[in-house]
């Protein structure tokens, strides 16, 4: 009985450890690594989760913002202008090799400056639309004969960068009866991925403006108009054979 | 009586104040800190839970779903395709050759009595011949030339060749060529 008595065991520990100062300390430190565990595993992540919503949420905030303004912006733009606008562009600048067109502008260039058109040699070269170097002109050298008087050959060379499609003058060899000149019109294939609703529609420069203004007088008087599908740069840039 | 006896001591053991006061303050910290993080938690939670984002979500869609089912994306299209080749227009329009400019004033220096038989415009040079009974108006139109090369800064060189008398008509006749930088 008294071995028993004095022989320590577990609960003997125990209630002594309990009464003792450390009991506390033991308690208040497991209390406090529990906090530590939640705030590791639990109020970090909520943190980070919080933060990553917020991004998400500012974000979409943003893109909401974008469409809206596009929206409203597009609303404002004027139907028929826009279509004006996009016809002569296409007419300027065409996205394939625009053959009707530019004899179209041969002949009414000739037609309007009283000098002969003789002949003409389109270069026609690769008959597929280019692919690569997107972000380049492809100039297409046709180049003519004319005969006329010399103020009429200067008119032809003038009224050539006057009309639509845009053309610049390469060479020019004249006696003063006749000319061989040279052109090279221009013409530019554009990448489909630049058409994002998502991203701000600024409005068009003063720049864009000015040449749209500019090329509205350059339109050849009861030419057909230019087709120009929309939605689909692939219909644009269509091989016409 | 009682039939039990307690082998322990009755009496709580009393801490002194000094570890008395430690164990307080670790108290304190271990509540307080525990408080806060339930409360960071909680108010996290509260953030997560009501955040806006699925509202601003279905708003998106719906915003798009307008825009590609509508004329909105058509006019758009339009849009877009008028702004970057009017763009492109007008740089093309800003780099076109100045060869109409030149030509023009070339062409009109042969006044009185020069008569220019031929003239030759390229982008890399301009090549003209002329004739005139008059050094005088020769030195005229060659003022002229001197004037134009000043004008358009890619002339690298003017150069007057050729230069020939026909006793039988009574005029000079010249070439003039004039060279551009390479571009």
């Amino acid at each position: 009985m008294t071995a028993k008595a004095s022989s320590p065991n577990f609960n003997v520990y125990f209630y002594r450890f309990k009464e003792s100062m450390y009991y506390s300390i033991f308690v208040f430190l497991m209390v406090l690594l529990v906090g530590v565990i939640l705030l590791i595993y639990a109020v970090i992540p909520q943190f980070q989760n919080v933060f990553t919503l917020n991004e998400e949420v500012k974000s979409a905030k943003s893109r909401i913002t974008v469409l809206n303004n596009n929206k409203a912006f597009l609303q404002s733009v004027n139907n028929s202008t826009l279509k004006n606008d996009l016809e002569i562009s296409f007419s300027a600048l065409p996205s394939e090799k625009d053959f009707s067109g530019i004899i179209t502008a041969l002949n009414y260039i000739s037609a309007k400056s009283g000098a002969t058109l003789d002949d003409y040699t389109l270069a026609i070269g690769d008959l597929s639309t280019p692919t690569e170097g997107l972000e380049a002109y492809f100039p297409m050298r046709v180049d003519v004969v004319v005969t006329g008087s010399k103020e009429s050959i200067f008119n032809f060379l003038k009224t050539s960068q006057e009309v639509l499609p845009l053309s610049e003058i390469a060479s020019v060899e004249t006696d003063f009866n006749s000319a061989q000149i040279s052109f090279d019109f221009f013409f530019k294939v554009y990448k489909n991925e630049n058409y994002s609703i998502a991203t701000p529609i600024a409005p068009i420069n003063m720049k864009g403006k000015q040449a749209l203004r500019q090329i509205g007088s350059f339109r050849i008087p009861f030419s057909t108009s230019t087709n120009t599908p929309v939605g689909s740069e692939s219909a644009v840039a269509g091989n016409p054979f | 009586m009682s039939n039990s006896i307690n082998l322990l001591h009755t009496n709580r053991p009393s801490h002194s104040p000094i570890v008395s006061k430690r164990i307080k303050f670790i108290r304190t910290i271990s509540l307080g800190f525990l408080f806060i993080v339930g409360t960071v938690s909680a108010i996290l939670f509260i953030l997560t839970t009501f955040s806006p984002l699925e509202k601003l979500q279905e708003e998106e869609r719906a915003i798009l779903v307008e825009f590609s089912s509508g004329e909105i994306q058509k006019k758009a299209d339009s849009y877009f395709l008028t702004k970057v080749r009017s763009e492109d227009i007008s740089k093309l329009l800003s780099t076109r050759s100045q060869l109409l400019n030149l030509y023009g004033e070339v062409v009109v220096l042969a006044e009185g009595s020069i008569s220019l038989s031929n003239i030759a415009v390229t982008k890399e040079a301009t090549v003209m011949s002329a004739e005139s009974p008059s050094l005088t108006e020769i030195q005229g139109m060659l003022d002229g030339i001197v004037k134009i090369t000043k004008k358009y800064p890619a002339i690298t060189s003017s150069t007057l060749s050729d230069i020939k008398y026909d006793p039988i008509s009574g005029k000079y006749s010249f070439s003039v060529s004039l060279d551009f930088k390479k571009a």
